[in-house]
């Protein structure tokens, strides 16, 4: 649905996006990550044809982009795009903004849909007042109703759950889902690593150029071994031995009441903690709590981003010496096994 | 597909025509200007007509003092000294009947881009099938037709009060001939779509709306220039002036609509515009 091949785009001295190539297939929801600055915002006006390469092809909803006007125009209608700001008429109404853009992209059945996503993102009692006296969260309710008002094949949203509460952003999540179900693809901006976790299939981490595209998890076992807490009342130091002989134990660390396994890549991940608890439990250890420690998307994005910066990369092991956070997924559960 | 194509693309025009109106109407500052700055303008003329009506020429003391050129004018031969004056009077006021409703388009059109800058709409604007040129063109008929409608509404309210003001009949034939028809319908809309392209353009560099206005004082300025020659005398504003007029403006209003045109790009309009 999206692709890109050396994509490159230069301002005068400056170099936005360099040698962008990436593909995203139909109903993907690809997380684009990167600091301020990195060229987001750069590939996704490339990628709607708002602005022109400078070097490199992209092809957007099967059209590629730069050809002619036309052929523009043709990738315009296919793409919705939300913008960082919403960027809405504050002083008309609700309502008159969506019918303008429904009139813009040639809506067949405008009035409609106007209604079902005024309706869907609950301004519909509001849809007669000014956008100006809307709350930030509001505002962008509206504008991702703008941008999904013609579906598109293609969206690209820039931070689409800030500003909002609680709810509405899981509503926005839910249906950045759906969009996915319906085979639409998502071309999706943030900072928020936790949601990019949560809703995207892959993830792109971009600093200029792509330093790395995968999905969340395969990224956190390029760079982190897999690793199990054992937290215990008594004296864990005395186990710590016990555990470092077990061959596919890489190292153990110790940490107040927490005893941390590094395992070698290839152990098999249940069957190797399975074994652990025996051998602590028949050595006598009172153990309270047994946890799968894992990296969070954003150790990933933070590891991959200071790599790039030094110039280096992370080993695996060397990774796996770093504080490992227990995982809390979206779903807000933590990987972990309590006795009693 | 040419017959549809032109249909989809006038009917965005009309979209966006509308939308900057609704927008622009609701502005308080656009409606000062855009109301109540003409209505003032077309008030002065008729009250200093009204007084002219009252008040001979003898009594202003220029009754026989009155300019040669005007003497020589062949519409005022057959009229009495006073209604030569208010004819005279009256003439005058065309020049500022040009001017009348220029800091509306201006204040439009500079207004439509800057507060699309500042409200960071015209990115979700700009990534819509609207072409370019289609929106250009939008953006100055936005800006154009309340100009230009609301001095021909002047023009009109000024007409139908002159004639219960003015001494006689033949003052009035006198008044409104040719040359005011060719300044209202051709010279106006001329001089306000140069006013439009400034705002555009200066708008598209400026995030102060001020600054088109205060360039639009380049537009104003060669016609007060003429308004006070021809008030003490020295140039005579006839249909050959307005048709000379006519053709310098277009002139430039070519070549303003060309770097407007130039300097209104997608790209440039999102990565210059700042």
């Amino acid at each position: 649905m999206i692709r890109t091949v050396n994509l490159t785009k230069r301002f005068d001295t400056t170099t936005a996006v360099e040698g962008l190539t990436l593909e995203i297939a139909q109903g993907e929801v690809f997380g684009f990550l990167g600091p301020n600055g990195a060229g987001k915002t750069t590939t996704v006006r490339l990628l709607s044809t708002l602005i022109s390469p400078t070097a490199g092809e992209a092809w957007v909803a099967g059209q590629q982009i730069g050809i002619s006007e036309e052929v523009n125009a043709v990738i315009r209608r296919s793409v919705g795009l939300l913008t960082e700001v919403p960027g809405l008429y504050e002083r008309l109404s609700a309502e008159q903004n969506l019918r303008i853009f429904s009139g813009l992209y040639d809506v067949a059945d405008g009035e409609i849909q106007v209604k079902r996503y005024l309706q869907l993102m609950d301004l519909w009692n509001q849809r007669k007042d000014p956008v100006a006296s809307f709350s930030k969260g509001m505002k962008q309710k509206l504008a991702i109703a703008r941008a999904l008002l013609h579906e598109p094949r293609v969206l690209f949203l820039d931070e689409p759950t800030s500003g909002l509460d609680p709810e509405s952003a899981r509503m926005v999540r839910e249906s950045i889902a759906e969009l996915r179900a319906e085979g639409r693809t998502v071309f999706l901006c943030t900072h928020n690593l936790v949601e990019a976790d949560q809703l995207c299939d892959r993830v792109g981490i971009m600093r200029q150029h792509l330093l790395r595209v995968d999905t969340p998890e395969h990224l956190r076992e390029e760079l982190w071994e897999p690793q199990v807490t054992f937290r215990m009342r008594g004296r864990p130091a005395s186990y710590q031995t016990l555990l470092s002989a077990l061959p596919f134990v890489r190292s153990v660390t110790l940490s107040g009441d927490t005893l941390t396994a590094t395992l070698t890549s290839g152990a098999e991940r249940q069957e190797a903690t399975a074994a652990m608890v025996r051998r602590l439990v028949e050595a006598g250890a009172d153990l309270f709590s047994v946890g799968e420690a894992s990296h969070s998307l954003e150790d990933a994005y933070l590891t991959l981003l200071a790599d790039h910066q030094t110039g280096t990369q992370t080993p695996r092991s060397q990774a796996s010496q770093q504080i490992p956070v227990p995982r809390t997924s979206p779903g807000g559960a933590t990987r972990e096994w309590r006795r009693g | 597909m040419e017959a549809r194509m032109s249909t989809s693309s006038l009917r965005r025009i009309r979209i966006v025509v509308v939308k900057e109106w609704l927008d622009a109407f609701k502005n308080r500052y656009i409606l000062l200007i855009g109301i109540l700055l003409p209505l003032v303008l077309t008030a002065v003329p008729l009250i200093l007509l009204g007084v002219a009506r009252t008040v001979s020429a003898q009594q202003l003391g220029v009754g026989n003092s009155l300019p040669a050129f005007l003497r020589q004018n062949p519409a005022l031969h057959d009229l009495q000294p006073g209604e030569i004056f208010q004819a005279a009077l009256a003439n005058q006021f065309m020049l500022l009947f040009l001017i009348l409703a220029l800091p509306l388009p201006v204040a439009m059109a500079a207004y439509s881009i800057v507060g699309e800058k500042r409200d960071h709409s015209l990115e979700p604007l700009l990534a819509t099938p609207i072409s370019i040129p289609e929106l250009l063109l939008a953006k100055g008929l936005a800006s154009l037709i309340p100009g230009v409608v609301s001095t021909w509404l002047c023009f009109i309210i000024y007409l139908v009060v002159a004639r219960l003001l003015v001494l006689s009949a033949a003052v009035y034939s006198a008044i409104f001939n040719s040359t005011w028809l060719l300044a209202m319908f051709i010279v106006v809309p001329l001089l306000t779509l140069l006013s439009v392209c400034i705002g555009l353009m200066v708008s598209s560099r400026s995030n102060d709306p001020r600054a088109a206005e205060q360039l639009n004082t380049f537009v104003i300025l060669p016609i007060l220039i003429l308004f006070f020659s021809q008030l003490l005398g020295i140039s005579v504003v006839n249909t050959a002036t307005m048709l000379i007029l006519a053709a310098l403006i277009v002139i430039v209003d070519v070549v303003l609509l060309r770097l407007a045109a130039r300097l209104f790009q997608r790209e440039k309009i999102l990565t210059h515009w700042k």
